[in-house]
């Protein structure tokens, strides 16, 4: 637990890694990106959840509602993966030590299950609830658990900034004593 | 269930997660700016132990010596109590020479600081830092009882200026 | 009063320490803000992807506004709200920074042309009786907002890197006496 593994410290130490802590405009541009990138994702993704919920646009068919937002969405997914993949890479051990990264990141690979099985299984007789109908239970617990899920991500994203390099064990090859002669 | 019910338990239970999350004691918020009381000034002299090179705000964790430097506070289990200083980013306190390298662990400096309100051990950096110097037996030399670094012949300097007057 | 001693006077009032006291207020605070951003700049993308025709164009215009006008003024009063909650608690560092200042006016920009823009749709629809005409100024007039509230989003998070992004046009470094 003291020590991350070793690519952990290959990716701090990179020269990417480097140029990413020392340059002074660098992290101001990556953050306001990563910023925008992510509530992209979640507006979006909100948009399709209250139609999956069956609570707004009922007069729109799912699949349009879902079709005209989806290339958006994964988009700003990519995005926000690769400027975080820049903030990580400034400061790599820190986050790999921090309890609310690490939450962060199981919460997003939740959130990827959950729309991975809605959209293999549920997803596959939308034709029958398309319009009109209200959807079906299991596609509301999808939408339902989609906007918790998001709204996680990004909460526990905020909390990083508040709580990092706080998580890190102490050394215990320093020697405090300084009385010996 | 009706529309508007769905709507405002859709609501609700986003919002008491967001409330649940950021109160977490898992998860505690151990600071935001706003926590420091920048009208209180107080010098810590320490040990280094980790330095966080983060972009955003560069933060040195170090155990802080008893005032005859002789060795460091420690909590009632006899471990070192940890400090952090927080400072602006990686590349501002690289301006001043700060970073990983020049504060390898068992580095002894002094730091002025505003302390959190909270009383959690962290502070803002204020003024400059100083180094004390490192003697013949690759152990830094600490400063003298009641001293910091400044005060240590042969300290290097981090920064513009002089140590900053602590309050009461 | 310049504005400094105003934010030192915000600064020392006793809801402001007490907002500063509690650990978790401020965190707890930024997190509805920034959610509310969400909300409210995919509200305004709707509208402006409906204006150019690149979303919802089964729908009128009027009912496109209808379904998001609510999510863009309830997150508003969200994001003014939890933002006046962050101001009073760090009134120095915001009303000292560029950032924020412009940030403020593009924001004033933003509420009025929706305000505006709100209007006339509702206008149109009530005398024709159907759907209002998107002429080309209103397809210009949605792509600005799209750029003004991408700015916007911008200058809120640079106001934490205010001496970096701004350097000495950054009033807090003009304030130090120029020193970075």
């Amino acid at each position: 637990m003291r020590t991350p593994p070793s690519f952990i410290h290959a990716i701090e130490f990179s020269a990417f890694g480097e140029w990413m802590r020392s340059n002074v405009l660098a992290m101001p541009w990556v953050n306001a990106a990563h910023v925008l990138c992510v509530i992209l994702v979640f507006g979006t993704i909100l948009v399709v959840d209250l139609r999956l919920l069956g609570l707004l646009d009922r007069h729109r068919s799912v699949t349009r509602t879902a079709d005209e937002l989806l290339h958006l969405t994964w988009a700003a997914f990519a995005g926000a993966a690769i400027s975080g993949a820049l903030f990580f890479s400034a400061n790599a051990t820190t986050y790999w030590f921090n309890t609310a990264f690490r939450f962060k990141m199981l919460a997003i690979v939740l959130a990827g299950l959950n729309m991975a099985v809605f959209q293999f299984v549920t997803y596959r007789g939308v034709a029958r609830w398309d319009r009109n109908e209200p959807p079906p239970r299991a596609a509301q617990l999808a939408a339902g658990l989609s906007i918790l899920l998001w709204v996680t991500v990004l909460v526990l994203g905020r909390l990083i900034g508040f709580t990092k390099g706080f998580d890190v064990a102490v050394p215990d090859n320093i020697d405090f004593d300084f009385g010996a002669p | 269930m009706s529309k508007n019910k769905l709507m405002l338990k859709t609501i609700g239970s986003a919002a008491a997660l967001i409330v649940g999350l950021a109160a977490s004691p898992l998860l505690h918020a151990h600071h935001s700016f706003a926590a420091y009381d920048m009208t209180k000034t107080q010098i810590l002299t320490g040990v280094v132990t980790r330095v966080n090179p983060d972009a955003n705000h560069l933060q040195i964790f170090f155990a802080p010596m008893n005032t005859d430097r002789k060795n460091v506070e420690r909590d009632k289990d006899g471990k070192p109590v940890i400090w952090a200083v927080e400072m602006a980013g990686s590349a501002a306190a690289a301006q001043d020479g700060i970073s990983v390298s020049t504060f390898q662990p068992g580095t002894v400096f002094s730091v002025g600081v505003h302390p959190q309100r909270s009383g959690d051990p962290s502070g803002f950096r204020e003024g400059p830092l100083f180094k004390c110097p490192v003697g013949a037996n690759g152990k830094a030399t600490p400063p003298k009882p009641g001293e910091h670094c400044d005060a240590v012949e042969g300290r290097t300097a981090f920064g513009q200026g002089t140590l900053p007057t602590p309050t009461k | 009063m310049s504005l400094l001693e105003i934010a030192k006077a915000i600064d020392s009032t006793s809801l402001s320490t007490s907002i500063k006291t509690i650990s978790w207020i401020v965190p707890l605070v930024q997190c509805f803000h920034i959610l509310m951003v969400g909300v409210v700049f995919v509200s305004i993308l709707m509208l402006s992807l409906r204006v150019l025709g690149r979303a919802r164009t089964d729908e009128p215009l009027a009912m496109t506004w209808s379904r998001f006008a609510p999510f863009l003024w309830g997150g508003i009063v969200v994001l003014i709200i939890t933002g006046v909650l962050l101001v009073i608690s760090e009134p120095v560092r915001e009303l000292m920074a560029l950032s924020f200042r412009l940030k403020m006016l593009l924001l004033a920009i933003g509420i009025v042309s929706a305000a505006v823009f709100g209007r006339r749709v509702r206008a149109e629809v009530a005398v024709a009786g159907s759907e209002p005409l998107v002429s080309g100024g209103m397809r210009m007039a949605s792509v600005a907002t799209l750029v003004l509230w991408v700015a916007i989003i911008i200058l809120g998070r640079t106001i934490a890197y205010d001496d970096s992004v701004w350097g000495s046009w950054s009033p807090a470094v003009l304030q130090r006496g120029g020193a970075l």
